[in-house]
């Protein structure tokens, strides 16, 4: 019985029903789990586990479609499951709190900071304006925002992505509640932010004892801050132990699967890129956007200088945080956009300012994969169509083309047969593989990867840079990947390029980048990425 | 913001500038004599002679398009002979009735249609939902002369509570002059009405399914609140984009009411001029109307700045 | 090698649960249906309209102008016997039978709203693709549209048709003008945002050409919100056409239209309202039809258009 009394949070075999025409019956079935005064418990699992949703039932937001139908959710031994709208209003914020992914668009973009904080102290008590504003200085000046007085007279939309979660941290801490659920406050921010907001996460709970429950994916932030892990999978809790123990021997074969399936941060050894024949050279790329015709001194410069070569058979990696410039620069070389400035050199020929139809020959050698695999395909013609168009803007006939395409497609280990369904039929890992497929159909030199990993699940995302590794070895192609993740760098990329603002600021093998890092942003996003103390995947050397 | 208020001007003046042109080529595209035509069927010869040459017929185009803007800008909008005035005289004889069934008709059709709009988005799917959605696409759909009709049969002819037709200017008598307005405001409203009452509902549901409504809801605000501080605040720029562009409506509405109900305005100015090819005044009427509807949307614009912060900088 | 190996069996794609056709969703609206359902029964009364008992709408007769609904006339035929003509509706001041002329009123009206609806979807999906396309074109060509729409609609429909003799043609260009610059602008935004699209890049990037690429990827993007569109501009259009016929500036008397029907029956509508009340009735009828349908054909074909007007 003491022990229950310890328990902010005691999740107790928690069954939430989806409504009728979903793709499972329960969204959350008999989950258990709990968090302990002053401790905190990270809840991982992939997209669609059902983790968003035990921290909507626990602060009684869940949408009206979904209906907890048995167990209970003890906050401070009180059910929540079973009290009213009324008493849960009262309990928000005050006894629970939480803070949202995406601090963008989490705050009211027409009230002031101050005034959203203030309303948590408005609504929940009776302290008089003078008070209220003293309490509002002391929470943001705890919460590490410069300037408390004017941060508190800020509009969101004039802070920065880290700031407005230092702020929504402050309108949560603001009453002391008891327990924090975080549903994965840093996934949209920066590897550098990020690590001082879990920072702050933990330094706030230490101060106040608060209980955090820290909802992620992403494994190397449970390596950093979890005392506990529950491991979530299709809403059912498969292991719950202290962090140390499931890192080090995970019992359930889906953790042992999620956790092999993270990159290591140690990069594997490779072998020496054999082929010395370079694909594409750039000298002095730059581009630069112009801000209206009024400000033209304004403009400050996406990317900026950038010298690279990319080698046959070669994993040339940018590596940056958002606005480095570093989709700006694959932008460019694929020809997307002009560059301002410079020369790409595919084969000594220039094609940094031909316009479209010079560029028809260049096209066939350059390909690129895009981020938003939900985005890439076009919705209303099939998978055979949107990969067959490339190899018929070339002439090719479109037998030929779709046989081409049945290849393909058994090299990217999706079903020929599939070739005549659309794309909404396929998950968002198999649509990547389709996009490769597409990219690879004109049979290019160059591959470039704009992040294309990095909307998927992690167990999705071994699979496919599993799949572009063997793509790249098997047509020997030279390959330029985008990424903001250090760990997928490490694994897929025999040389690295550091960008910040737009300039590369550290470049190199991969191996001696990332063991002996010389500029000082290289060490910082060293420093930063969570969970670098762990190693996860043993690997092999190829 | 000095600076956004004064880009938006600047951004008005291409706008009117393609309104002027399509008003002055009005005259221009007809078949037979601008001249003639302007004098009309009574004129002689002389006369003709006389327009011709004061609106510098015989010039070429782009020199009489200069004359004529520049009567414009000093007040001048030439002389009808249909009616034997002055043109700046005609409208400024009518334009009291129409100002006043407009404003009448704007500021109590958005006191209505905003709260019924907010009503109906937080019972969405309830009768009363149904009810308020009903009525908008009924409202919209009911020409303004039919609602004229019927009002003046159900009210003026079967139970005789109010005057069939006319206008009585404030000077004569409030009371009359509230009476004679009620049904043709009443009938140009509905359409107004309608219109924003459903674009009202439907920027709150959107706003509703917005982030930091969820954070409102996470941090125990009443229900009240979330609705009035949270989303209303941030509905009110689409709701008062529709309200100006809504304002085009109710100038169309305007004209046709003003039939219905013989009321001596503007709009009534307007059908008569084209009735009688009275073409410097129907190009006079139709740029002032032009004008002030593009001056209501950047009031509508400066009104934005008030609204949302970020559109301030 | 990682030791999540990339599967070597086969991928198996998921069954097509969620795409039901867009016919059955279409046919589960009842906004859509019933919208649907009066309108074909207008269109079918208008087309039907020599059938269904009328007499010659232009047929004029004085000697039972203004007479009530129900009223029995007896009519002399050309050898010389009887014959009798109940005017359900009533005459009018010309002693034309108004039941006739509402159902043939039906015809015009629907003609002009879905030919006002043709053209100008027609027109402004050019303009519209062409200006989302060509950049430099794209300033001057929306401010000329801003202009235009600057003008209320019904004010520029009044202006064009005072310009030329008054008839079928004249109306249907004096509408069609003031509706162009919305379809432009809908088009327009359609294509910038579909632009942006990282597919649309991408087939750029295998080298399709432009136009294949509007067609191809462009334009289909295009059409759920204008046909939604085009619903709506049935319906201005009828009541456009039916303001300017009532303000006698429209269609003249001799081809009926609920328009003028009704703007024969002012002068006397205080003793004789079923000249403005049964046209009316049928107006208002057909146009909450067609705006029914417009909503239910957005609300499935395209969610997103609500916040547009």
């Amino acid at each position: 019985m003491s022990v229950a009394e310890h328990h902010v949070l005691d999740v107790r075999n928690l069954t939430i029903a989806l409504p009728a025409h979903a793709d499972r019956e329960l969204a959350v079935a008999g989950a258990g789990f709990s968090v302990n005064a002053g401790e905190l418990v990270c809840l991982v699992g992939e997209s669609g586990s059902g983790k968003s949703v035990i921290a909507q039932a626990t602060m009684g937001l869940l949408p009206l479609a979904l209906r907890a139908t048995g167990g209970q959710i003890l906050v401070d031994g009180e059910d929540v499951l079973a009290a009213k709208e009324g008493r849960l209003r009262e309990l928000r914020c005050t006894r629970m709190s939480m803070i949202f992914q995406e601090p963008m668009t989490a705050l009211n973009p027409v009230m002031t900071c101050g005034d959203q904080i203030d309303e948590v102290l408005a609504t929940h008590t009776a302290l008089p304006a003078a008070a209220r504003r003293a309490r509002i200085l002391d929470i943001v000046h705890d919460v590490q925002l410069p300037e408390p007085e004017r941060m508190i007279a800020s509009y969101p939309h004039q802070l920065s992505g880290g700031q407005r979660q230092r702020v929504m941290i402050a309108m949560a801490l603001v009453l002391n509640p008891r327990l924090l659920i975080a549903d994965e406050p840093t996934t949209a921010l920066d590897v550098t932010t990020q690590a001082q907001i879990l920072a702050l996460i933990r330094e706030l709970q230490r101060e106040h004892g608060t209980g955090v429950l820290f909802i992620t994916h992403d494994f190397g932030v449970v390596a950093e801050i979890a005392d506990r892990v529950a491991v979530l999978r299709q809403g059912e809790v498969v292991e719950f132990a202290p962090t140390k123990e499931l890192l080090a021997a995970p019992a359930h074969e889906y953790t042992r699967m999620l956790i092999a399936a993270v990159p290591s941060l140690t990069p594997r050894h490779r072998s020496a890129v054999a082929s010395e024949s370079i694909v594409l050279r750039t000298e002095g790329l730059s581009k630069t956007y112009a801000r209206g015709w009024l400000r033209r001194e304004d403009a400050v410069p996406a990317a900026k200088g950038i010298s690279l070569q990319i080698r046959r058979g070669e994993t040339l990696g940018i590596v940056g945080e958002s606005g480095s410039g570093k989709s700006t620069v694959a932008r460019c070389i694929a020809r997307l956009i002009e560059p301002s400035a410079g020369r790409i050199l595919l084969d000594g020929e220039d094609v940094a300012k031909l316009r479209a139809a010079a560029l028809r020959p260049f096209r066939r050698r350059v390909q690129i994969v895009f981020q938003d695999p939900y985005r890439s395909l076009n919705p209303r013609r099939t998978v055979g169509e949107s990969i067959v168009e490339g190899p018929m803007n070339y002439g090719a006939s479109r037998d030929a083309a779709l046989s081409g395409a049945r290849r393909l497609m058994e090299l990217v280990r999706l079903d020929p047969r599939s070739l005549d369904r659309y794309p909404h039929q396929f998950s968002g890992g198999q649509r990547q593989r389709v996009c490769i497929a597409r990219a690879l159909a004109i049979e290019p030199d160059l591959l470039i990867a704009d992040e294309a990993v990095s909307a998927l699940d992690v167990s999705v995302q071994a699979q496919v840079l599993a799949l572009l590794d063997e793509i790249r070895m098997r047509l020997d192609l030279a390959m330029l990947f985008i990424t903001h993740d250090l760990r997928v760098a490490a694994q897929v990329c025999d040389r690295i390029a550091v960008m910040q603002q737009g300039r590369i600021v550290e470049e190199g093998p991969v191996a001696e980048v990332f063991a002996h890092p010389k500029h000082e942003y290289t060490r910082a996003l060293f420093e930063a990425a969570p969970g670098r103390n762990w190693s996860f995947a043993r690997r092999a050397s190829v | 913001m000095l600076a956004y208020i004064a880009r938006r001007l600047l951004a008005t003046i291409p706008v009117m500038a393609v309104v002027a042109v399509l008003v002055f080529s009005m005259l221009r595209l007809t078949s037979g004599d601008p001249a003639a035509i302007i004098a009309g069927a009574a004129a002689n010869s002389q006369d003709i002679v006389d327009i011709r040459q004061k609106l510098g017929l015989d010039r070429p185009i782009v020199e009489q398009f200069a004359i004529w803007i520049g009567h414009v800008l000093s007040g001048d909008f030439g002389e009808s002979f249909f009616f034997k005035k002055q043109v700046a005289d005609l409208i400024l004889d009518r334009v009291g009735p129409t100002l006043a069934l407009a404003t009448f008709t704007m500021v109590w059709s958005v006191l209505i249609a905003v709260p019924l709009g907010v009503i109906a988005a937080n019972r969405q799917g309830t009768w009363v939902d149904r009810l308020v959605m009903g009525f908008s696409v009924l409202g919209f759909s009911v020409p303004v002369f039919v609602i004229g009709y019927t009002l003046i049969y159900v009210f003026s002819i079967r139970l005789n509570w109010l005057p069939v037709q006319g206008y009585q200017p404030i000077a004569e008598g409030l009371g009359g002059f509230i009476q004679r307005l009620i049904l043709p405001s009443l009938t140009l409203s509905v359409i107004y009405i309608a219109l924003i009452a459903r674009i009202t509902r439907t920027s709150i549901l959107e706003v509703l399914g917005e982030d930091y409504i969820r954070t409102a809801r996470a941090k125990g605000l009443p229900n009240r609140v979330v609705l009035m501080r949270h989303a209303l605040r941030n509905a009110a720029v689409p709701i008062i984009t529709v309200i100006g562009i809504g304002i085009a409506f109710l100038i169309g509405g305007v004209v046709v009411t003003e039939s219905v109900f013989s009321i001596p305005g503007l709009g009534r100015l307007t059908v008569d001029a084209v009735l009688a090819r009275d073409y410097p005044t129907v190009q006079a009427v139709i740029l002032l109307f032009s004008i002030v509807y593009v001056l209501l949307n950047l009031l509508v614009d400066v009104a934005y700045t008030l609204l949302d912060p970020r559109i301030r900088y | 090698m990682p030791a999540v190996e990339a599967p070597t069996a086969i991928d198996s794609v998921r069954p097509t649960a969620l795409q039901t056709g867009v016919r059955a969703r279409l046919l589960k609206s009842p906004t859509v249906v019933v919208g649907a359902a009066i309108l074909v029964m207008i269109l079918a009364i208008g087309l039907a309209a020599p059938w269904l008992d009328t007499v010659d709408p232009a047929a004029i007769n004085p000697s039972v102008r203004n007479k009530g609904p129900g009223f029995v006339e007896l009519a002399r035929n050309a050898d010389g016997t009887q014959r009798t003509i109940e005017h359900r509706m009533g005459t009018d001041t010309l002693g034309r039978d108004v039941y006739s002329r509402v159902l043939y009123g039906a015809r015009t009206s629907l003609l002009v709203g879905v030919t006002v609806a043709a053209i100008s979807v027609a027109i402004g999906l050019c303009i519209g693709l062409i200006v989302g396309y060509v950049r430099w074109l794209d300033g001057i060509v929306m401010r000329v549209m801003d202009g235009v729409m600057a003008i209320p609609a019904i004010l520029l429909a009044i202006a064009v048709v005072s310009l030329s003799s008054a008839g079928l043609v004249a109306v249907i260009v004096a509408i069609v003008i003031p509706e162009i610059p919305r379809v432009v602008r809908l088009v327009r935004s359609v294509v910038l945002s579909v632009r942006e699209e990282p597919y649309v890049e991408a087939a750029i990037s295998v080298g399709t050409p432009t136009l294949p690429l509007v067609i191809r990827h462009i334009l289909p993007n295009t059409i759920p919100p204008l046909i939604v569109q085009a619903t709506y501009i049935v319906a201005v259009a009828i009541l456009i056409e039916a303001i300017l016929s009532f303000l006698g500036v429209g269609i003249p008397p001799e081809t009926p239209t609920w328009g003028n029907i009704m703007a024969e029956g002012r002068a006397l509508f205080r003793i004789f309202p079923h000249n403005i009340l049964y046209p009316g009735i049928f107006l208002a009828l057909t146009i909450l039809a067609v705006n029914m349908l417009g909503d239910g054909l957005r609300d499935t074909l395209d969610p997103r258009m609500k916040k547009r007007l």
